[in-house]
């Protein structure tokens, strides 16, 4: 049953637009845009007619943006189209269903898009109506969630700012590098420490920004594969869990992510020492920190020291978000996932440009989404491999 | 948020009304439940029994870019009820200097928020207890 995905599937197109703010781009705009550059990226070409079934990822909002935003947008309406929302995993899940339904043998060719619109509201996402009292009107935000988190690493583990800081400058010399990055500046670790607090512990430059984006990829089965590409990627596995702080524990750890990753770890035959290149959920400084934890990347207490020796640097042994992450990469909800998916897709061709990492074999992605009222989260894991 | 999703809940919390786990003693709250969060064993009998209101806190956060309607700085906190239930709060009557990890708190009704209708929602925040447990 673990074995059932493991080398079943291939990725041999993907595509994203270059993150920010797009005001002159609708929704529809963004998704037609990745779609045609997921199709372009195909080595020996795609025929849209090929594609059998599509699924579309976008968290905003909560009725309307249907599978047939997707149709609208890339005139694909004689096939099944499914929208997914799981918080801000949606990105991750919609992938994760797609290779699903190819690996069960139901359809040979399969698209993803995930898009989030993120600046067409006038107050931003946290006006709209479903989150104006800030959940059941106790102050609760997305900055708070994770400063929340910050503060008990913080407080159990002895860490300083400084420590967590090390996240944010990482990633956003990695997005000044990634021409498809949202803010393509460095940071240096004053510059995170004197900027003004978002929600203490964590300031501005813990913060990811607030993006436009679509991500786009186009997925087959493994046996068909080269009809395509000489050069798939293969998705080797895949774990999705769910978790409530409200069931106990400390909040040092998102055990949905450790139980994700143990699905995809033993799904992909593989472990954490195998990984040689990730892309993970950063929305804010501390989350990158947790999660070299819940990955297996560090022992728990211990992932500052990762940052300290540049072992998840780009020119380290396992690099951690070459992209620049969500941090600097920016973070449209529903695109996401996907564009996680597109990055590592072209680390492993050696196609990454000026992030490029040295000889990598394996890559995870990981997503996490937080939802219902910010009590409950969601952790999303994939493993790819050439 | 809705009228109806507060006053479903609004015995729960303004009496700090809570539901225990006959299996695994998981404590419910606000919520009535036949099931539980943490054991899974559906279904399950739950107990109703009235909360103590002292708590610590197991976390916190200086809010300091919220919407309109929130005074800033606002220290809010993730406070774990000495019976179990662990909730988000305000914290109040406290200089947000002096909010710490362990701080021992009391939850205190108040007026939480009125509603775009005029609703007002009556439900607790915090403030530092009084003379220690």
């Amino acid at each position: 049953m673990s074995e059932a995905l493991r080398k079943k599937v291939a990725v041999v197109g993907a595509g994203l637009i270059d993150f920010g703010e797009h005001f002159s781009l609708s929704l529809e705009d963004m998704i037609e845009q990745a779609y045609l550059k997921a199709l372009a990226s195909v080595d020996k070409g795609l025929d849209p007619k090929e594609i059998e079934a599509a699924w579309f990822g976008t968290v905003y909002p909560v009725m309307g943006n249907s599978g047939l935003v997707l149709s609208h947008a890339t005139g694909l309406f004689d096939i099944p189209v499914t929208r997914v929302e799981n918080a801000c995993a949606t990105g991750s899940d919609a992938f994760r269903q797609a290779c699903l339904a190819v690996a069960s043998g139901v359809y040979d060719v399969a698209l993803v898009v995930g898009a989030e619109k993120m600046h067409d509201e006038p107050g931003g996402l946290i006006q709209r109506a479903d989150l104006k009292r800030l959940w059941l009107g106790r102050g609760v935000t997305m900055p708070a969630f994770f400063g929340l988190r910050a503060t008990s690493y913080m407080h159990k583990y002895e860490v300083t700012r400084e420590g967590v800081a090390l996240v944010s400058v990482k990633n956003h010399h990695n997005g000044s590098l990634y021409p498809h990055a949202h803010l393509r500046f460095e940071c240096s670790l004053e510059d995170v420490l004197k900027a003004p607090y978002v929600s203490y512990p964590l300031g501005l430059y813990d913060c990811c920004p607030i993006t436009d984006g679509a991500a786009a990829v186009i997925v087959c089965h493994a046996q068909i594969a080269r009809r395509y590409t000489d050069d798939p990627v293969y998705v080797l596995g895949s774990g999705l869990s769910m978790d409530s702080f409200v069931r106990g524990g400390d909040l040092t750890s998102f055990p949905a992510t450790q139980r994700a990753a143990h699905q995809a770890y033993e799904m992909a035959g593989v472990g954490p020492e195998d990984i040689d290149v990730a892309e993970i959920h950063d929305c804010f400084s501390i989350t990158e920190l947790i999660s070299y934890e819940d990955l297996g990347f560090a022992r728990p207490g211990e992932g500052v020291k990762l940052l300290e020796e540049c072992r998840v640097h780009l020119e380290g042994e396992r690099p951690v978000n070459p992209s620049g992450g969500l941090l600097a990469k920016g973070h449209p909800l529903g695109a996401t996932g996907v564009a996680q998916i597109v990055e590592l897709y072209e680390q492993l061709r050696g196609e990454a440009g000026p992030v490029q990492v040295k000889s990598a074999e394996i890559a995870l992605q990981h997503n996490i989404g937080i939802g219902r009222f910010a009590t409950g989260s969601v952790g999303c894991v994939h493993i790819l491999g050439r | 948020m809705t009228s109806p999703l507060s006053w479903r809940i609004a015995k729960e919390n303004a009496q700090l009304v809570a539901y225990r786990c006959q299996s695994c003693g998981w404590v419910s709250f606000p919520e009535k439940k036949s099931v539980c969060k943490r054991c899974g064993k559906a279904p399950v009998e739950f107990e109703e029994f009235q909360m103590k209101p002292y708590g610590k806190i197991i976390s916190f956060v200086i809010q300091h870019r919220l919407p309109e309607g929130f005074q800033t700085p606002l220290p809010m906190a993730v406070v774990e009820f000495e019976d179990g239930a662990r909730v988000y709060g305000e914290i109040i009557e406290c200089r947000p200097e002096d909010v710490r990890v362990g701080l021992e708190v009391e939850a205190d009704l108040c007026v939480m928020y009125e509603e775009e209708s005029g609703l007002r929602v009556y439900s607790y925040k915090f403030k530092p207890r009084k003379g220690g447990p």
